[in-house]
């Protein structure tokens, strides 16, 4: 029933418009976003479910530009990570002819194709952050419909006799790219180069949620 | 006839070892006056008298009085060899001559199992002392346990014995394997967190405030021999040095977490004047035989180091406790210090006196004083106090106080000035700092920027974020306020000077603005500002030149809002958060 609806709303609601269906984009590629002659230097994940993504790349270890990717489940959520993004400027951009609109000038610019959000801002060096953004906005435009986030993580809850005294792995899914792990209770969660443990400090129940970011920078936070 | 020497020099013997120590010497000057006085009858006396003296039957014969030696008040029955700083066994004999000079005495060392080696030397004063090296004539560790020196009188040449004595001792092994530092009566002990162990980020590793600081443990990859103070041959283990790694722990692929538990000195953090209560815990574990050396026939204690005093016993027993607290607090303000703790160590013999081994242990804890403990609304990790904030701002601080305006004063001129950083003069974009609910729900993104991930380029919103958070960690209770117009989008600028900016300027953006859609500071519940973002004009024409650079820590609000814009009395400072972190 819930498919149907999609190819219903496919159908007659116009690219970024769509409330409950498969979104304009389902993501962008994480691997089309990289400038050219540049490396990704890291990714961050959200600091909650609905703000953006951030990426640097740069060469040589340095970071050069920075972005912020926010997948929307419609053109609406994006348009206010959008604005919000601006109101935090001291010194706020004029608006660009850029996607679906927005605001940029020289080494910083922000905008909305669909029901995503990207901005692009030179933090070092000489790149031409306005051709940057206009390749995103390609890559953007390119990206396939789909669903606007993955699929929620189920939050664990751990007792004594499951954690043990020694820190304990904390898999999870295959294709994040980026996570952030809260844990509630008596232990924190730890990045390891094998990947994330949980080490607790004390006896006692712990609640671990996870938000995670997939390879093509929707995050888990379902419904999508 | 040995046995009946040894009996005879017993009587003397006793006499030195008796009594205080005021009428020993007293004793020794008469005996030595006595001494002297008796040197005409003695055996140089006899020879000086020449051959032709000899056999005369009409004198009287008197024989010489015997010389006597025994071990001194003071000789050192146990002593360890590995002690850092152990410069040799000092093995002390008092010597009644008997009026005889020139005199010289040989220390035999020996066990069971035969001689362990021999010093000589002169005698002088009445004393036979030597120090001996402590170890097997081959340069080898001797293993603990008995052992006897045997001195013996010895005319200038030749190998006569005048006397003899021997004296029992004891090779022992005293260490320390563990270290901790609570609080004592006054202050707190707080957690300190690594945030990249291993050089990953969010690698957090957190030391709470209970934890062990300081630790000698063989490792598990060591030959079983191995143990806390030894290496498997026997040769002693290193004591730690402080950790000073800012991001991570000492790390060990063996351990379960994969952190040093063994070998290890961290640093720890305490609010101001905190009194620690140092519990060391004692050890004479040797290669092989854990416990192998601990004092048997003699008694052994701990000696307070300077500045400490025992709380408690100081008796050495393995794998006892001792407790020294200091006699005053060895953090007292905001700052970083390397606490040096010298351990020695004194041993007797039944109840003799107490006489000090030489050498000694010596640790070194690194201590950050900070003004309180970390004023963050969660609980959670990362909220504590991160190694390397503590080590920054302590510095920063340097025991000018332990305030909060002090501390929060000396943030602000750090990272105005230390951190590198440079206000993005474009858009005054941040890099670090966001906001999840209009201006409310502040993060600042501490990982990334500890990393520098976004570059150095920052606005007032991150500027807020470092200060009220480095502040937050060190005890001061910042949180951060907008400034805003309440209808105009905006607010002119007086002549300011950015982060990283050399020269004032009322129009600071590239593009020749010289406004500010809002601004970001920090402070107290008190209302004051501080403010890394910029400089003021702080000479009461903040419209126009000379400038006279004013940094905000703890400026009054009317008095920052004069400085920072035209409109000072239609601006408004709002919002009350504490910033959480990511």
């Amino acid at each position: 029933m819930k498919n149907l609806a999609w190819i219903i709303l496919l159908g007659l609601a116009p690219a970024g418009a769509l409330a409950d269906g498969p979104a304009a984009h389902g993501g962008v590629p994480l691997d089309t976003l990289t400038p050219s002659g540049m490396q990704r230097l890291s990714i961050e994940a959200p600091a909650a479910a609905g703000r953006p993504v951030g990426l640097t790349f740069g060469e040589a270890g340095t970071p050069e530009v920075r972005m912020e990717v926010f997948i929307g489940r419609d053109g609406a959520e994006a348009r206010a990570v959008l604005e919000d993004w601006r109101r935090t400027l001291v010194r706020p951009p004029p608006e660009a002819e850029l996607g679906d609109g927005g605001y940029g000038e020289g080494p910083l610019w922000g905008w909305v194709r669909d029901n995503v959000f990207v901005a692009v801002q030179r933090v070092a060096g000489e790149a031409d952050a306005e051709a940057i953004a206009a390749r995103v906005d390609e890559a953007v435009k390119a990206a396939p419909a789909g669903a606007a986030t993955a699929a929620v993580i189920p939050e664990r809850v751990l007792d004594d006799a499951q954690l043990g005294d020694d820190p304990l792995p904390l898999p999870l899914p295959s294709g994040l790219v980026a996570a952030r792990v809260q844990v509630c209770g008596p232990g924190y969660a730890r990045s390891t180069r094998d990947g994330w443990v949980l080490v607790r400090t004390d006896p006692g129940v712990v609640t671990v949620r996870v938000l995670g970011v997939d390879d093509r920078l929707r995050v888990t936070r379902g419904d999508g | 006839m040995r046995t009946l020497l040894l009996l005879c020099i017993g009587l003397p013997a006793l006499g030195v070892g008796c009594g205080d120590d005021g009428a020993s010497e007293a004793d020794d000057g008469a005996g030595l006056e006595d001494a002297t006085a008796e040197s005409d009858v003695g055996p140089e006396a006899d020879a000086e008298a020449g051959p032709e003296d000899a056999g005369r039957e009409d004198a009287f014969e008197v024989p010489p009085a015997p010389v006597t030696v025994a071990p001194a008040v003071e000789l050192l029955r146990a002593a360890d060899p590995k002690l850092p700083g152990f410069d040799g066994w000092p093995l002390a004999f008092d010597v009644d001559p008997a009026g005889r000079t020139g005199l010289r005495c040989r220390v035999v060392l020996a066990r069971a199992t035969g001689e362990l080696g021999r010093v000589e030397a002169d005698i002088t004063s009445r004393r036979c002392a030597v120090a001996w090296s402590g170890r097997a004539p081959d340069g080898s560790w001797l293993s603990p346990g008995p052992l006897t020196a045997t001195v013996q009188v010895l005319p200038a040449a030749g190998d006569e014995v005048f006397a003899e004595a021997t004296a029992d001792l004891e090779i022992v092994r005293l260490g320390i394997d563990r270290i901790d530092l609570a609080s004592g009566a006054i202050g707190k002990r707080i957690d300190l967190l690594w945030a990249e162990m291993d050089g990953v980020a969010e690698g957090y590793y957190l030391a709470e405030r209970d934890q062990t600081p300081w630790s000698l443990e063989r490792d598990a990859g060591e030959p079983a021999a191995a143990v806390d103070l030894e290496l498997a041959d026997g040769s002693p283990r290193e004591s730690p040095a402080p950790w000073v790694d800012l991001k991570s722990p000492p790390l060990d692929d063996a351990s379960t977490d994969g952190a040093e538990h063994d070998t290890y000195d961290l640093p720890t953090a305490w609010v101001a004047g905190s009194v620690i209560d140092v519990s060391a815990r004692l050890s004479s574990d040797v290669a092989g035989a854990p416990g192998g050396g601990a004092p048997v026939e003699s008694e052994v204690r701990v000696a307070a180091p300077p500045g400490t005093r025992l709380v408690g016993s100081g008796a050495f027993a393995s794998g006892g406790t001792v407790v020294v607290r200091p006699e005053a607090s060895p953090v007292p303000s905001v700052a970083r210090y390397d606490w040096t703790l010298e351990w020695r160590f004194e041993a007797r013999r039944g109840s003799g006196a107490w006489v000090p081994v030489p050498g000694s242990l010596v640790t070194v804890h690194r201590l950050y004083g900070v003004a309180g403990v970390p004023k963050f609304r969660s609980g959670a990790v990362p909220h504590r106090a991160w190694v390397e904030v503590l080590d920054l701002v302590t510095g920063w601080v340097d025991g000018a106080g332990t305030d909060g305006p002090t501390v929060a004063g000396r943030i602000v001129e750090g990272v105005y000035n230390e951190l590198g950083l440079r206000y993005d003069d474009v858009f005054g974009g941040s890099a670090y700092t966001e906001y999840l609910d209009g201006w409310n729900g502040g993060v600042f993104h501490i990982v990334a920027f500890q990393r520098r991930d976004d570059g150095s380029v920052v606005n007032c919103s991150d500027a807020a974020g470092i200060v009220s958070a480095y502040a937050n960690m060190v005890g001061v209770d910042l949180s951060y306020h907008i400034i805003e117009h309440p209808t105009a989008g905006g607010f002119d600028l007086n002549y300011i000077r950015p982060i990283g900016f050399t020269a004032f300027d009322e129009t600071p953006f590239r593009s020749g603005g010289g406004s500010f859609s809002y601004h970001a500071v920090t402070g107290p519940a008190d209302g004051t500002v501080y403010d890394a973002t910029l400089a003021l004009d702080g000479d009461g024409d903040p419209g126009a030149p000379p400038h006279t650079a004013l940094l905000a820590t703890g400026l009054p609000p009317d008095e920052y809002l004069f400085d920072l814009t035209s409109q000072w009395d239609e601006v408004i400072i709002h919002i009350d958060d504490t910033v959480t972190l990511q």
